[in-house]
């Protein structure tokens, strides 16, 4: 009885991934700006790629299957969703602010006080 | 324990789900203009492979597949490093 | 099914490669060869092959990525046409 309430709240949780993912891709093609894709990309990112590796886990846990094949499912998913969830925010942060300095893409606000303390040479 | 036959029913669904959103990701990649949000776009691409590669070596019940998961999960964010360096070395210059 | 994935992920490489080719800009044409690397991970997992697999992440998207980019600090970023 357990394994099967384990096995279908991991299907669940890899079927709300897939439709976050897709829900990420529509994003991407709404916003027209880089400063605002950093939305879409947080959604693509852990909506769809932490939510179903902690999925996976749920499924092989209730799945019958080998034993050291569990573990191994069950260890290999979990890091993933580690790192995911560490780096790609660090990532996406240091991306803004490498683009934001670069002047490769300008922020469409009405006033940007660090690009004026940038101009004059405060702020290094 | 849930059967394995079981699996083999849902799991078409799920990576139906996850090759469309890989479509969708690759053109937004292949469109857009500046370095920026391709690198932004190619992170959120990666990702999304992750799960889809975990959920091929599920339906091979192979552990030997999952080798290059953490290495290509890693490499997302070696790229935003690298990339963010090479645009501020440009600034600065 | 999984011949079905396998042939979207070979088709987007080969789109990819061409678009490498015609890229003007450099830096994204340097980010593409990595997105190419990426497609043949994928491609070489389906088709079962894990020691080609783990090469292919190695060297083909980390070392290659970071190697060039950090050449390309030092010259220009756009080429003439």
């Amino acid at each position: 009885m357990i394994d099967l309430i384990l096995f279908y709240i991991g299907v669940a949780l890899v079927f709300i991934g897939g439709v976050m993912d897709i829900l990420a891709t529509i994003g991407f093609f709404k916003f027209k700006e880089f400063y605002t894709r950093l939305h879409a990309a947080t959604i693509g990112s852990i909506g769809g790629g932490l939510y179903p590796l902690i999925g996976v886990v749920f499924i092989v846990l209730g799945l019958d299957i080998d034993y050291n094949l569990k573990l191994v499912f069950t260890g290999t998913s979990i890091i993933a969703a580690g790192i995911i969830a560490l780096a790609t925010p660090a990532g996406s942060h240091i991306l803004a602010r490498g683009v934001y300095r670069s002047r490769e893409e300008s922020p469409s606000v009405i006033i940007d006080r660090l690009g004026e303390d940038l101009e004059r040479g405060e702020m290094e | 324990m849930v059967s394995y036959e079981t699996l083999l029913g849902v799991l078409p669904v799920l990576m139906s789900l996850f090759t469309i959103a890989m479509i969708i990701y690759s053109i937004r990649v292949f469109t857009s203009k500046t370095l920026g949000s391709m690198v932004l776009a190619i992170d959120a691409l990666v990702v999304d492979l992750v799960v889809l590669m975990v959920l091929v070596a599920l339906y091979y019940k192979s552990a030997f597949l999952l080798i290059g998961v953490i290495p290509l999960a890693s490499w997302v964010f070696l790229l935003d490093v690298v990339v963010a360096r090479y645009l501020e070395k440009r600034w600065s210059k | 099914m999984i011949l079905l994935l396998s042939s979207i992920a070979a088709t987007l490489a080969l789109i990819s490669t061409i678009l490498v080719l015609y890229e003007k800009d450099v830096a994204k044409a340097v980010v593409l060869a990595g997105v190419e690397s990426v497609f043949y991970a994928l491609l070489l997992q389906v088709f079962l092959a894990p020691d080609l697999l783990i090469a292919y992440v190695g060297i083909g998207l980390g070392l290659n990525t970071v190697v060039l980019l950090y050449v390309l600090t030092k010259g220009e970023r756009y080429e003439e046409a």
